[in-house]
């Protein structure tokens, strides 16, 4: 396939509309797409068909061309929805916002950029988090017996310290008896035998 | 429980625990202390400073002073208890647990200045 290219005379703003480089299709892409057409039409394609051209990158020379046949009354939405499935193999076709968003830490430190697409409902989900935890703190702080009701106390300041003490004796998990050391222990220990009858 | 048995053994801090039980101000939020404090009184912190340079841990001068804030302490803490007493029958209970608050915020005052008194 060759293309012709156009160079600008003077470097400045795109503001005029370029003019229309000619195409030429090479025979061989005449009759790739030729066999395209006929595919499309053998599978039931009654609608016009007309010829796509776009320039992605990629190629030997830094971009090369697609052609594609597709109908020309597809709806424009149909279209946008089609060219953000195929995002991963067309380049052009990739969406607006890119997902960067992937849960690991970025490369590069983070510019200035678009907000990333979230559902409107997140943030009602966050904010019923934050007030369930908030509600559980209360809830055990009315829950959880203070002090004094954990000892057993009466809740004053006037307080017997024998009292106390007491109190936090009796609450003290009893210690679990202690075996002698195990060089005390015998160690000829009589053990079960089985006595066979003779 | 231990955590219990620490709070409730030590005077003052049972009382700012009950303090925050009834719903008193915090220390952060009202810094006051009475304006009659006995241990307040000007130059108390310097003239701590000065026993603790001049004078050895064990003299007289340092034990006399040390006994006195102790003193001081126990009655702002008996006062703390009387009003804690009188906090069911108080017709303005916010500010009788104020009171209460000052009256810590002067005992942990001379509570520092028997801490100072004790490092060399």
């Amino acid at each position: 396939m060759s293309t012709t290219t156009m160079e600008q005379p003077t470097l400045g703003l795109k503001c005029d509309t370029p003019k229309a480089a000619p195409i030429v299709l090479t025979e061989k892409a005449a009759g790739e797409v030729k066999k395209i057409i006929t595919d499309q039409v053998s599978a039931g394609e009654t609608r016009a068909l007309h010829l796509r051209m776009r320039v992605v990158g990629g190629g030997c020379s830094g971009f090369q061309a697609q052609t594609r046949p597709r109908p020309g009354s597809e709806p424009e939405a149909r279209r946008d929805v089609r060219d953000a499935g195929r995002a991963g193999r067309d380049r052009q076709a990739q969406p607006a916002v890119p997902r960067r968003r992937d849960g690991r830490f970025p490369r590069r430190p983070e510019q200035a950029r678009l907000q990333h697409h979230q559902p409107t409902s997140q943030g009602h989900l966050r904010l019923r988090q934050l007030v369930l935890d908030v509600s559980r703190l209360r809830l055990s702080a009315m829950t959880d017996p203070d002090h004094f009701a954990r000892l057993g106390l009466p809740r004053r300041f006037a307080l017997d310290l024998r009292e106390v003490e007491r109190q936090y004796l009796a609450r003290q998990p009893r210690p679990a008896p202690r075996l002698p050391p195990r060089s005390v222990r015998p160690r000829n220990r009589p053990r079960a035998s089985i006595c066979r009858p003779a | 429980m231990n955590e219990a048995n620490a709070v409730l053994r030590d005077p003052f801090k049972r009382a700012e625990y009950l303090l925050a039980l009834e719903g008193g101000p915090t220390a952060a939020e009202q810094k006051e202390m009475p304006a009659s404090v006995p241990g307040r009184s000007a130059g108390t912190a310097d003239g701590n400073r000065e026993l603790r340079e001049t004078e050895p841990p064990d003299s007289p001068a340092r034990q006399a002073r040390r006994r006195r804030l102790t003193e001081r302490r126990d009655a702002l803490l008996a006062e703390v208890g009387d009003e804690f007493e009188t906090l069911g029958g108080a017709a303005d209970r916010a500010t009788a647990l104020r009171g209460i608050r000052q009256r810590l915020n002067a005992t942990k005052y001379v509570q520092n200045l028997l801490r100072d008194l004790h490092s060399q």
